[in-house]
């Protein structure tokens, strides 16, 4: 009862939102517009997509959808919507792993650039390098220098293999000319537990969900993988900063919808979801729940996919991980 | 202790907020038809539910969700006890010996036991939480790969026995349930086992698909081609719905144990309910002086199972809360409806946010209450559903199995996985052979092989490390003590009568 009285109140709203606008893509949407994450919800790429979708009904009208179709490392959920109608009811909100895969798989069902219309990136969040404050490393340069000299000291534990997180790890290992035994374990959730109960001395994993654990003094930050230092921890490095230029190796998610979609229906989801986007309010509660916000149109979006395939891929290559 | 019962009575003033309290009742309500409906799975009901939370506040949001998981273990024993649907992992142990109880007219005593067993088990679990959280917490920490691994081994050793019949057959049956249980991505290399090609094995089986199949479809082939209905519903009279004072001194010790298996397991990172509910089975059939009792409507795998169920589903909560990781998907959902509202969960969160964090726990016991003056009433409604025609009554349940099935991730592969598994395990009642151990190696199967491999990984290849470390020599010196016990008590039973070469033939 309570339930559909919302739901109700909802589609309310967002009826009446729709009166006021209409005319930017004549009559769409007309019926629900799934989104489709191809991955668990409540994961960052789940909460983002949860979030778009709920202002994309009140600011388009009708209802915007998000569906879960996990599996594969993403590749369930992306082929889908690759090989969905393009008449715009059908879009993906995916993760990095859009650009990683192609890169970890030896054969993918679809086809990362030609499949899709890239709409917009819409956030990132970097990783950070943690240490366990037993270990007693504090900097990235005390743990190269240990690392160098004794090359069997160390292993890392990442949420899995071929996330950015560990593929981050194989890149400081590369750069810094370092040994360190690559642990993986199913999500960032188990490798945080696991640098907390000493299991290994260093862990690799998404900032949103250790921030808490940086916080309260469990864990040491020794540097975020991304472009800029993150608002909430300012006191940890940058990789660049420390001396490593293009060290940059973060997760973002992008909206993309399957190639061929009307471009009138591409234009006014582009055009709603920056609006969304660069919304102070939604913006904040965005950035509070672990996203740095891009609000990239579909140039720098493309841009970045046929920039981040190959760099993984030749990531990938060098750290010796076979593709499946 | 202090810090404690003042945190507790500023929960109440929080959980008994007429809003609150609103929606914890609709929590406990929404999931108690959860568990109820064959099918319907709590992980996705939660994740259908989610976004509505948006628009809520956060302690209500919250207490709503916990309350679909906790409340869901309530309905959810009713389909395996009554119909052998395992609809919810953590209460397919209980079909084992709940349905044999129905059979012989006493689904309504096995009803009436699960709920004994919850609210012990339940109450167990939220004292520990009230008390213990923080330093509970940290034996966590304790259990590195090398302690879930050698627990898993002693799991799988004592478990493999579990079902009646021919202990070899057992045997076969757990590694028949590991095998299954590669079907997927290794997560130590990334590398894809078993998948033949299909994209939707590629992240492994669905364990819903797998024990529906096995249990519910399997039972209802073999029913359908039986001539006379295997249960009845007749004489029911209101006595026969309550457990006796013998039933409850026989379960009472049971669920003791239950209980105390259940927060254990809940506290060890990757062990949730469903592990607890296998190992407590297989732990009461082990100290148990009569175990040929057992799978034959043995009242103490009832109650044992539940309780460790119950206890462990609030356990559950203790690391999401004081450390801010989730033990499990559900428990990560959690997370994620606050970490929406802009709360990060962590270390800080029962400072930082009292309201959440004690609000939770008292509208547990506000919650727990609801649900048992909620369904001891209705115990005698779910058991007059057996006189329901089978002919209605079943068609009905696998319409639910099938939606339940195919909600769980979307997809129609699940679904025809079940129907393959139920053919499949017609196939192994027929030729005697039970499928619980399947589900015991296919739940404990993949964290024995993860944290082998980690535990190997860290040491560098060295096996020693398995009794360097006290907790899991402890695991292992028990598992060695177990096997030596097996060989022994088959040596000492085959001595007598001497043995022709022929009868091993038999």
């Amino acid at each position: 009862m309570m339930l559909t009285r919302r739901l109700t109140l909802l589609g309310a709203t967002g009826l009446a939102a729709s009166a006021g606008r209409g005319a930017q893509a004549a009559g769409y949407p007309d019926r629900p517009v799934k989104l489709i994450v191809p991955f668990a919800p409540a994961g960052p790429t789940d909460i983002m997509a949860r979030v778009i979708a709920a202002h994309l009904s009140e600011r388009m009208g009708g209802s915007f959808i998000v569906e879960n179709r996990p599996g594969a490392g993403g590749n369930i959920g992306a082929a889908a919507v690759g090989k969905a109608d393009p008449d715009g009811y059908t879009l993906l909100v995916h993760s990095s792993a859009l650009v990683v895969n192609p890169g970890l798989y030896r054969k993918l069902p679809y086809d990362p650039i030609k499949d899709f219309a890239p709409l917009v990136e819409l956030g990132t969040s970097p990783n950070v390098f943690l240490a366990d404050p037993k270990s007693g490393i504090k900097t990235m340069a005390e743990l190269v220098a240990r690392a160098k000299a004794d090359p069997t000291a160390f292993s890392y534990a990442s949420a899995g293999i071929g996330t950015t997180p560990h593929l981050s790890g194989e890149l400081l290992k590369y750069e810094a000319k370092i040994q360190m035994t690559h642990v993986p374990f199913a999500g960032a959730g188990p490798a945080i537990q696991a640098i907390l109960g000493s299991v290994t001395p260093i862990a690799c994993v998404s900032l949103p969900p250790a921030l808490p654990q940086i916080l309260s003094g469990a864990l040491t930050a020794l540097a975020v993988t991304g472009a800029t230092r993150w608002a909430e921890l300012p006191e940890a490095p940058t990789m660049i900063e420390l001396g490593y230029p293009d060290f940059v190796a973060d997760t973002f998610q992008a909206f993309l919808a399957p190639a061929k979609t009307p471009q009138p229906i591409v234009d006014a989801l582009v055009k709603t979801t920056l609006e969304i986007l660069n919304d102070k309010a939604i913006r904040a509660l965005l950035q509070k729940s672990g996203f740095e916000v891009l609000a990239n149109g579909p140039a720098g979006l493309a841009k970045r996919i046929t920039v981040e395939i190959p760099k993984w891929r030749d990531l990938i290559e060098k750290s010796g991980i076979t593709p499946v | 202790m202090d810090a404690g019962l003042v945190g507790l009575m500023h929960g109440f003033s929080i959980a008994l907020d007429p809003h609150n309290l609103m929606w914890c009742f609709l929590g406990v309500l929404i999931g108690n038809m959860v568990g109820v409906l064959p099918g319907m799975g709590v992980l996705s009901t939660i994740s259908i539910l989610l976004p509505l939370t948006f628009a809520m506040k956060p302690v209500a949001a919250l207490l709503m969700l916990s309350g679909i998981y906790y409340g869901a273990q309530y309905g959810g024993a009713i389909c395996s006890i009554l119909l052998n649907l395992p609809c919810h992992p953590p209460h397919a142990v209980t079909c084992l010996d709940g349905f044999p109880m129905t059979r012989q007219g006493r689904g309504g005593v096995a009803l009436g036991i699960t709920m004994l067993a919850a609210i012990i088990g339940a109450a167990f679990g939220i004292i520990q939480m009230i008390f213990m959280a923080p330093y509970i917490a940290n034996i966590a920490f304790k259990f590195g790969p090398q302690e879930i691994c050698a627990l898993m081994l002693l799991g799988l050793l004592a478990g493999s026995t579990l079902a009646k019949g021919s202990p070899i057959k057992g045997v076969a049956m757990t590694l028949f349930g590991i095998l299954l249980s590669l079907v997927g991505t290794d997560v130590n290399t990334g590398s894809e086992r078993f998948t033949f090609g299909f994209l939707e094995l590629s992240d492994g089986m669905e364990l819903v698909a797998v024990s529906l199949g096995l249990f519910g479809i399997a039972e209802f082939l073999k029913s359908v081609n039986s001539l006379s209905p295997t249960v009845k519903a007749a004489k029911l009279s209101y006595r026969d719905l309550r457990p006796s004072g013998r039933d409850v001194r026989q379960a009472l010790p049971a669920i003791f144990r239950g209980t105390f298996i259940g927060s254990l397991c809940s506290l060890i990172p990757g062990t949730g309910p469903t592990i607890a509910s296998f190992i407590a089975y297989a732990t009461e059939k082990k100290l148990s002086k009569t175990p040929e009792r057992f799978g034959h409507g043995a009242i103490e795998g009832v109650a044992s199972p539940e309780a460790s169920t119950h206890s462990a589903v609030q356990g559950d909560f203790i690391p999401t809360m004081s450390l801010g990781i989730p033990g499990d998907a559900v428990m990560a959902l959690l997370l994620g409806a606050l970490m929406i509202h802009g709360i990060q969960p962590g270390p800080r969160l029962i400072v930082e946010q009292p309201d959440i964090f004690w609000g939770l726990i008292a509208s547990f016991w506000i919650g727990n209450i609801m649900l048992v003056f909620l369904n001891v009433p209705m115990i005698s409604v779910w058991v007059k559903l057996l006189s329901v025609p089978y002919r209605f009554l079943y068609p009905t349940a696998l319409f639910f199995v099938c939606i339940g099935v195919f909600a769980a991730r979307n997809e129609m592969f699940d679904v025809a996985a079940t129907l393959a598994f139920g053919a499949f395990g017609y196939l192994l009642l027929q030729l005697g052979f039970e499928p619980a151990p399947i589900l015991l190696g296919f739940v404990l199967g993949p964290r024995l092989e993860e944290n082998f491999r980690r535990s190997v990984l860290l040491s560098r290849g060295s096996l020693e490390t398995f009794i360097d470390r006290p907790i899991s020599a402890f695991f292992v010196g028990l598992s060695v003590l177990l096997v030596v016990a097996q060989v022994y008590a088959a040596l000492r039973k085959a001595k007598p009568p001497v043995r022709v070469p022929e009868a091993a033939f038999d």
